[in-house]
């Protein structure tokens, strides 16, 4: 009934070549905004696919026909995201497959798994057969009903032309996706990692279920490392995650696998893997202080319910939810949400270090509960390898049927990361900000900015301890590592770093060296020498009480917007004015550039003034963000234009600077335009993925 | 005039014998050392004694000053006060002295006269600011320490307001003689503020807000029918003189219903006290509501509201405020930090602030929506009616959102009306129970809205954390006095005027703000993305911006008479919808049942994008009412973020709008020249004392002002006050802090390197 009638269609304007399946459409329907699209109603006609809910603008922009294929508009919604299908406003009715409509809707309100809450008007004039069938529609469609049909359900659901554009899709090229032993390489070199390899001893994924290429201090060998593996739960052995400028490195590995039997060669193993044969090393227990997977769910769901739970009308409605699944089912344990919290945190409290904004937090949030993005659909690279043998993340969906995923028809998922397939220009221009702090050009550094204090270290701790963090405590427990245990007490008795718990010296020394540092820890010892940030200083997030917000762009988005009578206002740290000021400021410039020019009353006062002023500006500004400014080789020729040349030289000079093999940074002028920007050719216009040849 | 004598307080070198070391005092006219103490240590931290401070701590008899030994380099840009310097504490600013004894951690509150029976470790004290400050005398001699701690106890207790130092002050440098006054007002001293002290002030602002029907009064000149009423009110014009004094005596204090301001449609917000005789009550009341009703344009009956029914009362918002001040200031944060939000929430003070804010909407939407003269009733009405009289205007009328503006409401509302500040303030220290935060509760709705509208206000969230910081000093007329008859008659003489000369003391207002701070400091008031009439350049930006989003969704235009706001603009003529012949478009969008007008009024406002040049309507939902961290935590150390905090969003936009400011000055500069004068544009712009940010843009003679120095604080620093324990919390720091104590206590000479 439902699929015969319109087969196909041509969504007007929006998306001019995609072709798929049509459910129900309905015109005359009106959007409710939201405060960050502005306010008010926008009518249009809203479509229900098999893939998403469709809205199209009545007046939206006039289509191009050249324009790629996108997956979701800035008005549509993913079927997958829909959390559940409510039908009002008079009455107000859950609407399920199974279930009745006894009215009419005049409204219709898909709450969203991501927490927004979508609400249209139908007009009146609209059959109430039409708005029954596609409130139906909706509400039958949005569950995949059998399980394991995921990924043939949303294959099924892209329309041909969607298919075709996504299997052509290149991957954006100036990105690490650290997928191939080169990515790591260039990794290593950017953080300048001397001391440590890029090893391919699971590139089968024989091992473990790490990646291909793990990166493991330079001394082990491949011999060594496959022993290890048995060592630790899952086989994830301390691999390198990054190396900080004054050449600490971040190692992370999964618990120690106990109950096997260690051979004696086993004994120094700690010391291979973790690279420290020079230095201490800290293994810090973070089971022990973080809260466990399951209480992260918990506390996620009573959070959704507390903040759906004001656009719910009745509280037993939560308690059916919450009873029937469809709270927890979304997520088994939002870890990765949990993460995306706590950058806000650090965003929100140090906005102006970041380049991304609350708007690509916020994206990136939304779009993990898509099933739709090879970057969150799969547990490891080896499923992103093997779609055949995908499994769903953490619950997800079930398991796919083996034959549906092996239609050669199914293009590759596509990678979160590329941005246009889901957002439009301007929302993807709000991801980041334009004037910014720009990170310390790499690899200057090179890890070796060791200080006085990191010899003293060195020379007064015994290289090679291995020290426990745990509970907030320091240990050197002698079976850290389970091999040294037991069998091995001849050795443990000879072992020159065998200490006991109560005594740390070498711990203590360390410590004390580092508090006679005086780590700068208040703002008393922050009004230091004058000039930029140290950009080795870390982001401390202060984390007390008075410090911790909620996220309410986020969480309680969909609440305001449900609640007819209030949405969300803009609050003080949304929606930086700075790109709009900043954008002024060049259009002033170019007025004032133009007038000097066609007035010339005085050539010395017209033509050199305002240059002049201008690379003062830009010096300056080099002088206030650019730390190492000193050190770059100044290959910009004297500026000759009155205009042209602020920018574009600098940021020329920033990119053609002798950098290792990394690509050019292709922002690299938007972080240092502040004074001069050129509104006209914005270099982000350029398309981040170019088309197959 | 008082113009022409010096407005700079004299700053004097403090050299104490003793020492050679170079450190320096304000001494002000008329100021004297009572007593001092040496070798006092200003203590930081309360677990260790690290960055402790050592120095002099002196009481004079207007504030508690602590010189350091060493004074640690002083931040740049951090707001310096020009009367008190950043260890001092005004003594009308302090709430509470507690000394501790030694041997048995005794705490003792002490009042003015009280005894001391034991020497003084230390000294606490507690300010109405929230600072809170402690000393330790372990190095002074004990009959100095004693002796200092006395002196501050005694002087923080004036038995007079005429013994506030403010009148020593003020005394000598603001009298003069009454044949001065300029058509019976005080003379002004190039504030632009109107003071509201005479007839002109309150005829421009009927002129301004076309209150045609209604007239200036002056039948309480020499405050005859009311001694807290100001000489000039505004009454209906079909009220005479002598029906206005008739009708007073109805009425507590004499208090006849006084105009406050109106909407453009004609209905007016009127403030009202209750009666004195419930017999004629309704008479009177009744005869007055009829004039007003006619001073309506559609002769719309008054609505009555009555804020004591609806409101907490001044007990519970001191109560309230007296709790939130503990839980940001007092309690050690590691015990309650899991329920710090919770304990928050408890104090009831975000509820309050709330409840003021949603009792005002209700108020906007009967004047605004249903175009209804609206009569604010309350017992005496000097308290409650200031905040929602304020907070109505402030919804209602852009222009009390800029500076000036806001500073004439708060002259209008407050002083004028008669606030009793003495009392709420307490600054005699006598009657704790008239004491009541209703002016800092006004402050914090005000900042509720700044925040969730930041172009909307011409000022800044620093500004009103120091207008706030100025009512604890006491040489200002604004919050000195309970009525503006006290200001003017009852303590206009003073001794330290000789009595044989006909002079009077003229307190100066808050708004000459050049008492305080530097004309370069004052720039912090100035909010740097203010959309409105004095900020040109940044509404090029903003009015861009409404293009944009109108042509997207060519709805958002708002036009100010509701009935035309019926939402999708020019859609009628596509959609012809059912019901839509009856109902018209508007009823068509009501699609929650058993709505109120009012809130209808509000979905239908809210569902518009927000016209910051018109009304403004606050978020009253409990999510979006947060606590004013600024003014709450400012000198909370631990809750300080490094280079961090809405500082630095602030410092970013200033420097934008600076260079922009710059390049429009560049940009007349270059049309207003003729083709043969040549243009002479300066490369820096406007002089810097014209310049409206505080941030400017960096050029070659100037460094860009470095944002190390910006914390969460900022322009406050909380550097210097009580921390009570180590700044960060991730475990290996627990650890460190451990370590660090460990440290202090042994010597470090010891250990082998």
């Amino acid at each position: 009934m439902l699929t015969g009638s319109r087969t196909t269609f041509k969504v007007r304007q929006m998306l001019p070549d995609v072709k798929e399946c049509v459910l129900q459409r309905t015109a005359m329907v009106r959007k409710k905004l939201t405060a960050r699209e502005g306010r008010g109603w926008l009518s249009g006609t809203l479509f229900c696919t098999h893939f998403r809910v469709a809205f199209v603008p009545q007046d939206g922009p006039k289509a191009d026909d050249n324009a790629d294929p996108i997956l979701l508009g800035d008005h549509d919604i993913a079927l997958a995201s829909i959390e559940k299908v409510v039908a009002g406003p008079n009455r107000t009715k859950l609407v399920t497959p199974n279930s009745s409509l006894k009215f009419t809707p005049e409204e219709l309100v898909l709450y969203c798994r991501d927490m927004r809450v979508m609400c249209f008007l139908f007009d009146r004039l609209t059959p109430d057969a039409q708005v029954i069938e596609i409130t139906f529609t909706i509400a039958k469609t949005y569950q995949p009903l059998r399980p394991g049909s995921v990924l043939s359900f949303q294959n099924a659901a892209l329309g041909s032309v969607m298919k075709q554009f996504l299997s052509n899709r290149r991957r954006d090229s100036h990105m690490n996706w650290f997928e191939s032993a080169a990515d790591w390489e260039q990794e290593l070199e950017r953080c300048g990692a001397t001391s440590w390899r890029v090893s391919s001893v699971n590139d089968r994924f024989e091992m473990s279920n790490l990646s291909k290429y793990i990166v493991v201090p330079h001394k082990v060998l491949d011999t060594e490392l496959k022993k290890s593996f048995a060592h630790f739960n899952e086989g994830r052995i301390p691999r390198w995650c990054w190396r900080h400028p004054r050449g600490s490195d971040l190692l992370r590995m999964s618990s120690f696998q106990n109950n096997i039997y260690h051979e004696k060669d086993d004994l120094n193993l700690e010391l291979v893997l973790f690279g420290c044969q020079s230095s201490l090393c800290v293994v810090v227990e973070l089971g022990d202080e973080l809260p466990s997977p399951a209480d992260i769910q918990l506390a996620h769901s009573r959070l959704r319910a507390l903040c759906l739970g004001s656009c719910l009308r009745k509280a037993s409605e939560v308690s059916c939810l919450l009873r029937s699944g469809h709270l927890t089912v979304a997520l088994q344990s939002p870890v990765f949400l949990l993460f995306l919290d706590c950058v806000w945190h650090l965003w929100f409290q140090f906005p102006s270090r970041f380049q991304l904004t609350d708007d690509f937090l916020l994206a990136l949030h939304d779009s993990v509960h898509l099933p739709l993005f090879s970057t969150f659909l799969s547990n490891c690279q080896r499923e992103r390898c093997k779609r055949s043998q995908y499994t769903p993340v953490n619950g997800w969906r079930d398991m796919l049927s083996p034959h549906s995923s092996s239609d050669p028809l199914d293009p590759p998922l596509p990678p979160v990361w590329d941005w246009a397939l889901q957002y439009s220009q301007e929302r993807r221009d709000r991801f980041s900000q334009s004037v910014v702090a720009p990170p310390p050009l790499q690899p200057l550094l090179n890890g070796n900015l060791n200080t006085n204090l990191d010899a003293h270290r060195l020379a007064d701790t015994i290289p090679g301890s291995v020290f426990l963090l745990s509970r907030g405590t320091f240990t050197s427990p002698p079976n850290l590592p389970p091999w040294r245990s037991g069998s091995s007490a001849v050795y443990k008795k000879s072992h020159r770093r065998a200490l006991s718990s109560e005594n740390v010296p070498g711990l203590e020394r360390l410590l004390k060296a580092w508090s006679l540092a005086d780590v700068p820890q208040n703002p008393a010892a922050v009004s230091g020498p004058k000039g930029a940030l140290d950009p080795c200083e870390p982001l401390l997030p202060l984390l007390m009480g008075p410090c911790m917000g909620l996220w309410r762009e986020c969480y309680l988005r969909g609440a305001l917007h449900a609640q007819q009578a209030f949405s969300h206002p803009v609050s003080s740290n949304r929606r930086h004015p700075v790109d709009r000021l900043a954008e002024e400021v060049q259009q002033l410039k170019d007025q004032l550039a133009q007038l000097s020019s066609s007035k010339r009353p005085d050539p010395l006062a017209s033509t050199q003034e305002p240059r002049r002023t201008d690379g003062n500006l830009n010096q300056s500004t080099n002088n206030s963000t650019f730390l190492y400014s000193a050190l770059r080789p100044k290959t910009t020729p004297p500026p000759t234009s009155t205009k042209q040349h602020s920018s574009r030289g600098h940021s020329s000079s920033s990119s053609s600077a002798p950098l290792p093999s990394r690509p050019p940074n292709r922002d690299g002028n938007k972080h240092s335009f502040l004074f001069g920007h050129s509104a006209g050719a914005d270099p982000r216009s350029e398309p981040r993925y170019h088309p197959p040849p | 005039m008082f113009s022409a004598k010096p407005m700079k307080p004299t700053f004097r070198s403090y050299l104490p014998p003793p020492q050679v070391c170079l450190y320096s005092v304000i001494i002000l006219e008329r100021e004297i050392v009572v007593n001092e103490a040496n070798f006092v240590r200003k203590c930081i931290s309360t677990d260790s004694s690290q960055g402790d401070l050592w120095g002099r701590l002196i009481c004079t008899n207007f504030k508690v000053s602590f010189i350091p030994q060493d004074p640690p380099p002083k931040q740049k840009s951090q707001l310096s006060h020009l009367l008190l310097g950043q260890h001092d504490i005004s003594l009308t600013c302090l709430e509470q002295v507690v000394t501790v004894n030694d041997t048995r951690g005794k705490r003792k509150v002490l009042g003015s006269n009280k005894k001391l029976k034991f020497n003084p470790a230390e000294l606490i004290l507690y300010c109405k600011d929230l600072r809170v400050i402690r000393f330790c005398f372990d190095e002074a001699g004990p009959e100095s320490a004693k002796k200092v701690c006395l002196a501050i106890a005694h002087y923080s207790h004036p038995a007079d307001l005429n013994l506030l130092f403010g009148f020593e002050y003020q005394g000598l440098r603001y009298h003069h003689y009454k044949g001065d006054l300029v058509n019976g007002s005080t003379p002004r001293g190039g504030i632009q503020t109107p003071i509201f002290d005479c007839p002109s002030d309150w005829d421009r602002e009927i002129k301004r807000t076309g209150a045609s029907e209604w007239r200036v009064c002056s039948i309480n000149q020499k405050y005859i029918i009311s001694e807290s009423l100001p000489e000039y009110i505004v009454v209906p014009v079909s009220l005479t003189d002598q029906d206005v004094k008739s009708y007073s005596l109805s009425f507590n204090d004499g208090r006849v219903p006084l105009w406050c301001w109106n909407h453009r449609n004609g209905s007016a917000l009127v403030r009202m006290a209750g009666s004195t005789e419930p017999l004629n009550q309704r008479k009177t009341e009744q005869k007055i509501f009829t004039a007003i009703t006619k001073s309506h344009p559609q002769r719309r009956e008054v609505t009555v509201s009555d804020l004591d029914k609806a409101l907490p009362n001044i007990q519970d918002i001191q109560s309230a405020f007296v709790k939130a001040r503990q839980i940001c200031t007092l309690d050690p944060f590691e015990e309650s930090e899991e329920r710090w939000l919770s304990s928050i929430e408890n104090s009831r003070w975000l509820e309050y602030v709330r409840m003021f804010l949603k009792f005002s909407a209700e108020v906007v939407y009967s004047l605004d929506g249903k175009n209804v003269s609206v009569i604010l009733l309350e017992e005496e009405d000097r308290d409650l009616n200031c905040v929602v009289s304020s907070l109505v205007q402030l919804m209602l009328d852009p222009h009390f959102r800029s500076l000036n503006g806001f500073q004439s409401l708060v002259q209008k509302e407050w002083v004028m009306a008669g606030h009793r500040f003495l009392d709420r303030c307490n600054h005699l220290k006598k009657n704790e129970n008239k004491e009541s935060p209703l002016f800092t509760l006004f402050l914090d709705c005000v900042w509720q809205m700044t925040n969730q509208y930041p172009a909307a206000f011409e000022f800044t969230e620093a500004y009103l954390t120091v207008l706030s910081d100025s009512m604890w000093i006491p040489f200002f007329s604004t919050f000195l006095f309970n009525s503006s008859k006290q200001c003017s008659q009852d303590f206009a003489k003073n001794k330290a005027i000789p009595p044989t000369e006909d002079h009077t003391v003229i307190f100066p207002p808050v708004w000459k703000w050049s008492q305080q701070f530097s004309s370069r400091d004052q720039t912090l008031f100035n909010n740097p993305m203010y959309v409105g009439k004095g900020a040109a350049c940044v509404q090029n930006g903003e009015v861009k911006s409404f293009q944009r989003s109108k042509k997207a969704f060519s709805s958002t235009v708002r036009i100010s008479s509701t009935s035309q706001r019926n939402g999708l603009k020019g859609e009628e003529d596509t959609l012809q919808r059912r019901g839509s012949l009856i109902s018209g478009l508007r009823g068509d969008f009501s699609p929650v049942k058993d709505e109120s007008p009012a809130e209808r009024f509000f979905r239908d406002w809210f569902s518009h994008p927000a016209d910051l040049q018109g009304v403004l309507i606050p978020l009253v939902l409990p999510s979006h009412v947060v606590l004013w961290k600024l003014f709450f935590l400012r000198w909370v150390l631990e809750a300080c973020i490094p280079k961090g905090g809405p500082a630095t969003v602030y410092h970013k936009v200033s420097q934008l709008v600076d260079e922009i400011d710059t390049l429009q000055s560049k940009l007349r500069q270059y049309k207003g020249a003729s083709p043969h004068s040549t243009p002479v544009p300066s490369p820096s712009g406007p002089p810097p004392g014209q310049r409206r940010m505080y941030f400017k843009a960096s050029s070659a003679d100037e460094p860009p002002t470095s944002p190390n120095v910006l914390n969460s604080s900022f322009p406050f620093n909380p550097v210097g006050n009580l921390c009570r324990r180590g700044v960060q919390g991730t475990p290996i720091s627990k650890f460190l802090n451990g370590a660090k104590t460990w440290l202090s206590t042994e010597t470090l000479a010891n250990d082998t390197f």
